[in-house]
């Protein structure tokens, strides 16, 4: 089981993210609760960002 | 064991309510009653119960007392009979409309006729748990929900409470089985399958229970019969007093709902089902909830899905006889629904 000694709040939902300590950067990370791709940005401090995503074509 | 009985156990929201509590680890139904189907096993009529239980359907006169009597009978009935019924048990719910509504005036407006109990109004919890959950402990009388008023109310309830909303303009989608067991030339297959019928663009008698829950803001409301058996999706074009930023709103519907056992926020980047969808809660005692920004407008369209039966009908009403007993407010509720279905 993943070591989760930190969290981040999601920058799309503000749910909370654990993050587990052999984290790496730029690591995809799922939001549980919007389901958004976060992105590690940096490790010291902590940073993250929602990644960017290819779009799809829904209902065209 | 909780010994509970129904009146008018026949239709699909009393079929519904003895599927659930012939599962609940603390409650022993006694009896069931039928006009119509008295002395048939009641798996005749609810065939998904055959094997769960050996009982027939009574007559109403041959009722007994029990501990918790729950009503299913159509509108109006149960009003009338509600002397006999509060002697028999300790502990009403009341599935129908006759007691949602907390005075009369407002009753004979919606359901043009007065009401045939109305010193009894005062004395019924309305029950939905979001709303009124510390009112229901302990409760001795509690009245059932709309189907679509209950997929509204939970849609917007956060937003409502918020002071946030300066109107709102809504319309669910509905199936079929809101209109009930008993069938008419308007369900008759031929003329109900593939439908999308505006059946009450105006006019429907739930909004009363929508506003009094809500609080004081313009609600235009309209629904849509489509084709589905079980299921209400809400969609609701609310306008904001203020525009919010997306977090925000996030934050608003997470206080609000965070600790609620059924109630699930779903809005999803990705994936098939990233909006409410009722056939994902058919079965369940859901009612997932999302909601769109429709950027540099202040329009938030809030979004829900429940199934009628359930949340809408038999699940609330168990979940508030849970907490008018003290017993574990999820009990008997806890199926997940089913996917693919």
């Amino acid at each position: 089981m993943e070591a989760t000694t930190n969290t981040v709040p999601c920058p799309e939902c503000e749910a909370v993210v654990p993050i587990a300590d052999d984290t790496l950067l730029n690591e995809i990370i799922p939001c549980a609760e919007c389901g958004a791709d976060l992105e590690i940005t940096g490790l010291d401090p902590l940073t993250i960002e929602v990644a960017p995503e290819i779009e799809e074509d829904w209902g065209e | 064991m909780i010994r509970a009985s129904i009146v008018g156990g026949s239709g699909y929201a009393g079929g519904e309510l003895l599927r659930l509590l012939l599962s609940h680890p603390g409650v022993e139904v006694e009896q069931v009653t039928s006009n119509a189907q008295a002395g048939r096993y009641v798996h005749g009529v609810h065939p998904n119960l055959r094997g769960r239980t050996a009982l027939r359907f009574v007559p109403p006169s041959e009722l007994g007392a029990c501990d918790v009597l729950f009503l299913a009978q159509p509108h109006g009935e149960a009003a009338k009979s509600i002397d006999r019924f509060a002697a028999l048990a300790e502990r009403v719910v009341d599935l129908a409309a006759d007691f949602r509504l907390r005075d009369a005036e407002t009753y004979e407006r919606w359901y043009g006729r007065p009401h045939p109990a109305p010193d009894w109004l005062p004395r019924f919890v309305y029950g939905l748990p979001e709303t009124n959950r510390e009112a229901l402990r302990g409760a001795r009388y509690a009245s059932g929900v709309g189907c679509n008023a209950t997929a509204v109310n939970l849609a917007l309830l956060p937003l409502a409470r918020g002071g946030a909303i300066e109107r709102a303009v809504v319309e669910v989608k509905v199936g079929s089985s809101e209109g009930g067991a008993r069938g008419g030339a308007s369900t008759h297959h031929p003329e109900r399958a593939g439908v999308v019928r505006s059946f009450a663009p105006t006019g429907h008698r739930h909004q009363a229970e929508m506003q009094q829950e809500l609080g004081d803001f313009e609600l235009f409301f309209s629904a849509t019969a489509v084709e589905l058996v079980r299921g209400v999706l809400c969609t609701a074009h609310v306008f904001l007093r203020e525009d919010m930023e997306e977090r925000d709103v996030w934050r608003l519907y997470r206080e609000h709902y965070g600790d609620e056992p059924f109630v699930r926020l779903v809005k999803e980047r990705q994936g098939l089902y990233r909006y409410p969808e009722p056939k994902l809660v058919a079965g369940t005692n859901y009612c997932d909830v999302g909601f769109a920004r429709d950027e540099g407008t202040n329009r938030l369209v809030a979004i829900s899905a429940i199934d009628n039966l359930m949340k809408g009908a038999a699940g609330s009403a168990v979940q508030a006889m849970n907490l008018m007993l003290g017993l574990d407010e999820t009990a008997g509720l806890d199926f997940p629904g089913l996917h693919p279905c």
